[in-house]
């Protein structure tokens, strides 16, 4: 749900964000941009009631079986294209003018289901997968590759990576600024933030800015494919509240 | 950062949720999340939404594009060497409190951009919605209720420089100070020790004041009940703040020969530069106070809450004088016809009492027990309809001042003796008040109209009786009662229209309606001075408006306009009074004081910092002042209260506050104030007709700055440095007081403060201020505090 949602803004900031990468340039209309933001509207209404309902967790449970959805997680050849954040995938999915890449591209190196926790990642971790699967598009439609990759999602929150909260900046507390900000990082494979965007503003430059600095001070377990560390982006949301 | 536990394989979709939340559902999803588990059972780790919470907003109109400035707790804990409330507001922009002593209960009232030290009905107070300012009367002895709030329950203090709410009633004209105290959302529990030293030095007095207070709180949140508890206890010995004097003038240089010869009278300068005799001090406070507060919360559903505060404040104190008078022998000499220097002090007539009695070295025993309750139901949906209803309470439940009489003087008089008491029971105020929001496009919607019906009701009692033993006795024979009612009911409404998305606009009104009933003053059975007072009933209209522009991304021009009737209070209306030592004259048809006040602000947003210019323009037609003129041949204060035809105040204030100035850990705030307030119309006068006309206003100096400066050094270190300057003033309608360093003076005053705390953790922290660092002595008719130490031991769970 969100992912597909998420993912047209994201994709128009894919020109800053991944220069190098030719093929990741997307192109957005207006006209389109106003389209997927209604979607995105009617999407969060929708997500929100089932959140609220509870029913959005069962019916992902149900959908989407667990291993089409790894499975949808198909990536494009590390040569030939950049690791890819989930809602990258997506757009392609969605972006009729690109062919989705797990179609299309050159078959990789698929790594065996490793059960062992690399030395970086967090004790308990387990391997299997987890992949973003766009709901809203028909279960059935879904490749389904002959063995799935398995992405592990990077983290920030392990114990021993010390990540303190963000300051509430002292202004907006005073001012009585609050607000959500999404902050779009690009985790290393060395657990540091590479690059670091605000994806989501909350209405105020002085908290988006300190969540972003936040986000680029913060250490990260790597994402890991296979279990083999791999640089990807994350979102980091962060929630300045005065209650 | 509090991390829930995903299953593996619906990880990344319950981050994706997680993300798209808005933030009044996080806790749901986390319940939800966190208690799947993936396919081996196994809980995994993943992002979760990261929630920083700044503690709670103020309840200030802030959808209004006017100027608000505000602290919050940890910016008071690490810059103010606080011990009362109202020491949170020091270095705020154009404020200036007078508070003379650590616990001062009686004249630490609230001065803004246009409004002086001695206009205490000038200015809202409000702790979580009851209100604290009393206007029952104008002036020192009204200033608000401070004591009913300590420093400890404070989460955060805003203020708003003027009427431009309709929310408020006409006494917003200066300022709104919005106090929210602590309301924990989880366990908590604090307690505090400080000790207060303050050698003090002025004229023959050379002794060293000091003070202790212990506070503790505790608080918890379990299910839908929330509960906060403060205790604290103050006992401070606060510097002399009167001094019987003698003009030299006064004194015949033919002696009688009955008189008595004394040495140690000190020679000074009146506030008119005409020379005196300072003769000791009086009034010097001895005060314990005791305050518990305790708030409960409930939540009815996830947006109503019912929450109820009750307060207690009990203050015993003594005012004690010391006479720097010594015969031929060396004993103090605090009665009687005296000789200083070849000039005596004879006469003891009603007309000219030079000789001393027991006013000029006074003794007071004060008992004052107050409670206040605060009720309210408010909804928080957030969607189209939000409303609430409060009401609250402030009661004197026992408010008695002893004090010895002219004819019983010192050092009989420490032992009893005839006196007086004044007993203000009976004295109070509450308020009911019924809001509501309406969001027809909903939070993020253009239109945001609030509206609602006040009603405040005043009371005031006062009856001075005479006694036989000042100390202990019962009251006798009845020297002077004065009581009364005013009320305010109001009806407002004000549209906050986001027009377009760089402009916004404000437009409210505000009807009142203000009766005034049962005045009454009497000097007892068959006095030609007594009356009872024909009711009033009387309405207004207060238009407010404002207006917003974002010129750019960083930078926005606001205006705001409001006009504002103060209703004249109880005591100015009905509070005649005749004393040893002061004498009030009343007036029952006085005019309320009605404003127009005006500010027009830029400001500039640097990110961590900001920059704001704001001009003010204040005018006011029949001002109501209570001017009070010392008559020194009966050595009587008489006060006079009246309407000022008109006073017009322009200023410009510029201010400045920033985070990490220069380094990290370094911020820095501050402002400038330049104000022009001049009498223009006046019908009255203090000497001689039209000499008020083209004098400045009383209490408004023409500059006034203030600076601060913070650094955090490390985890453990903090340091402040903070410095107030005001320009020389008056205190007179006719600028006669052209002395200010010295007793009944208003003097310029440049003073600083430091203050460094070391904390080790979350638990433990100590600081140690030093107030009026470079020890300036400084007067608003009394004198201020010499050099003081602060000492404070904190500990926090």
């Amino acid at each position: 749900m969100t992912g597909a949602i998420d993912q047209p803004q994201f994709s128009t900031r894919m020109d800053t964000l991944l220069p190098p990468e030719p093929k990741m340039r997307l192109r957005f209309r207006p006209s389109q941009t106003v389209l997927v933001l209604l979607w995105v509207g009617a999407l969060h209404a929708v997500g929100l009631w089932a959140l609220q309902s509870g029913l959005l967790m069962r019916a992902v449970e149900m959908v989407v079986p667990v291993q089409a959805m790894s499975d949808f997680i198909e990536l494009p050849k590390p040569k030939e294209a950049p690791p890819l954040q989930p809602k990258q995938m997506h757009k392609m999915e969605l972006t009729p003018a690109y062919k989705p890449v797990a179609q299309t591209a050159a078959p990789v190196p698929l790594a065996v289901a490793d059960s062992t926790p690399s030395p970086q990642a967090p004790t308990g971790v387990v391997t299997p997968p987890l992949a973003i699967a766009p709901i809203a598009l028909p279960v059935a439609t879904l490749p389904v590759a002959a063995v799935p990759s398995k992405v592990e999602l990077p983290s920030s929150d392990a114990e021993y990576l010390h990540n303190p909260k963000p300051e509430y900046p002292r202004l907006s507390k005073q001012r009585g600024e609050q607000g959500r900000v999404v902050v779009n990082v690009y985790i290393g494979v060395d657990g540091t933030a590479q690059r670091a965007e605000v994806k989501a503003t909350s209405g105020f430059e002085r908290l988006d800015q300190a969540a972003l600095a936040t986000a680029r001070a913060w250490r990260y377990v790597p994402g890991k494919r296979g279990g083999i560390p791999e640089a990807m982006w994350f979102s980091v949301p962060i929630n300045f509240v005065l209650e | 950062m509090k991390t829930p536990s995903y299953p593996a394989h619906k990880g990344r979709m319950a981050v994706s949720i997680a993300i798209a939340l808005p933030l009044a559902f996080p806790v749901a999803v986390f319940a939800q999340a966190s208690d799947s588990t993936n396919e081996t059972g196994t809980p995994v780790k993943s992002l979760g939404v990261v929630t920083v919470t700044g503690g709670q907003p103020t309840s200030l109109p802030t959808q209004i594009p006017t100027t608000i400035e505000g602290v919050t707790r940890e910016q008071i804990e690490q810059t103010t060497n606080a011990t009362d409330s109202e020491d949170a507001l020091k270095y705020f922009p154009s404020l200036l409190i007078r508070k003379r002593y650590i616990g001062d209960y009686n004249h630490a009232v609230l001065s803004s951009r246009a409004s002086g030290t001695g206009n205490s009905a000038r200015s809202a107070v409000y702790a979580d919605g009851i209100l604290l300012s009393n206007y029952l009367g104008n002036g020192a002895t009204y200033a608000p209720r401070w004591g009913l709030v300590t420093p400890e329950e404070i989460e955060r203090v805003d203020v708003m420089y003027g009427p431009f709410s309709a929310a408020y009633p006409g006494n917003s004209v200066g300022a709104v100070v919005d106090y929210v105290t602590r309301m924990p959302t989880q366990f908590e529990g604090h307690a505090k020790m400080s000790l207060i030293s303050q050698p003090f030095k002025l004229y023959n007095t050379d002794t060293t004041y000091s003070g202790s207070q212990e506070s503790g709180s505790l608080g918890s949140k379990s299910g839908d009940w929330s509960w906060f508890m403060d205790l604290n206890h103050t006992d401070s010995h606060g510097q002399p703040l009167t001094f019987p004097t003698r003009l030299l003038s006064n004194g015949k240089t033919t002696l009688t020969g009955t008189a008595k010869v004394v040495t140690g009278a000190i020679q000074d300068a009146n506030n008119a530069n005409a020379p005196i005799y300072i003769l000791g001090t009086g009034t010097e406070y001895h005060t314990i106070q005791d305050h518990a507060k305790i708030k409960l919360a409930y939540d009815i559903n996830s947006t109503l809450r019912a929450s109820y505060t009750l307060g207690l404040w009990q203050n015993t104190s003594e005012g004690r004088p010391v006479s720097y008078l010594k015969d031929a022998n060396g004993n103090p000499v605090y009665s009687g016809p005296i000789v200083i220097n070849g000039l005596e002090f004879n006469d003891a007539t009603a007309s000219n009492k030079q000789a001393l009695t027991g006013g000029d070295f006074p003794l007071t025993n004060e008992s004052l027990s107050h409670t206040i309750h605060g009720l309210s139901l408010k909804s928080h949906t957030q969607g189209e309809w939000d409303w609430e209803a409060a009401a609250s309470l402030y009661s004197y439940d026992k408010n008695i001042l002893r004090q010895n009489g002219a004819s019983n003087p010192l050092p009989t008089a420490l032992s009893g003796g005839a006196g007086t008491i004044t007993d203000g029971n009976g004295t109070g105020w509450n308020t009911l008040a019924l809001k509501g929001i309406w969001r027809p496009q909903g939070t993020a919607g253009a239109h945001i109209v609030d509206f609602g019906y006040q009603q405040d009701s005043y009371k005031l009692h006062s009856l001075v009786s005479n006694t036989g033993n000042w100390i202990a006795g019962d009251p006798t024979t009845l020297s002077n009662e004065i009581g009364g009612n005013t009320a305010l009911r109001s009806l407002y409404g004000q549209d906050s229209w986001a027009f377009d998305p760089k402009w916004k606009t404000v437009l409210g009104a505000r009807v009142e309606n203000w009766t005034a009933d049962n005045g009454f003053t009497t000097f007892g059975v068959g006095n030609a001075a007594n009356a009872q007072y024909a009711s009033r009933n009387e309405s207004f209209l207060s238009p407010k408006a404002a207006l917003s522009y974002q010129w750019a991304d960083d930078l926005v021009v606001k205006g705001s306009v409001g006009r504002a009737v103060r209703m004249p209070t109880v005591s100015e209306l009905y509070g005649a009074t005749s004393t040893t030592n002061s004498q009030y004259i009343n007036d029952p048809n006085l005019r309320p004081e009605k404003s127009w006040t005006t500010e027009l602000t830029a400001e500039k947003d640097f990110g961590s910092s900001l920059l704001r210019v704001t001009y003010f323009l204040e005018d006011v037609r029949d001002s109501l002042y209570s001017q009070s003129i010392v008559d020194t041949t009966a050595n009587k204060t008489v006060s006079r209260v009246q309407n000022v035809g008109r006073i017009l105040t322009n200023g410009m204030e510029v201010a400045f506050n920033g985070d990490d100035v220069f380094t990290k850990g370094l911020d820095l705030s501050g402002s400038v104030t330049y104000t022009d307030s001049q009498i223009m119309e006046n019908d009255g006068f203090v000497a001689v007709a039209g000499d008020t006309i083209g004098k400045r206003q009383p209490n408004i100096p023409l500059w006034r700055a203030t600076a601060l400066a913070s650094y955090r050094m490390d985890e453990h270190w903090s340091t402040s440095l903070g410095a107030r300057y005001s320009g020389p003033q008056f205190r007179t309608l006719n600028n006669a007081d052209v002395n200010g360093y010295t007793y009944q003076g208003v003097s310029e005053f440049f003073t600083t403060d430091l203050r460094v705390r070391y904390a080790e953790g979350k638990r433990w922290s100590a600081s140690f201020g030093i107030d009026n660092l470079n020890n300036y002595q400084y007067w608003n008719f009394h004198p201020y505090p010499n050099r003081s130490y602060v000492f404070e031991l904190k500990a926090d769970m």
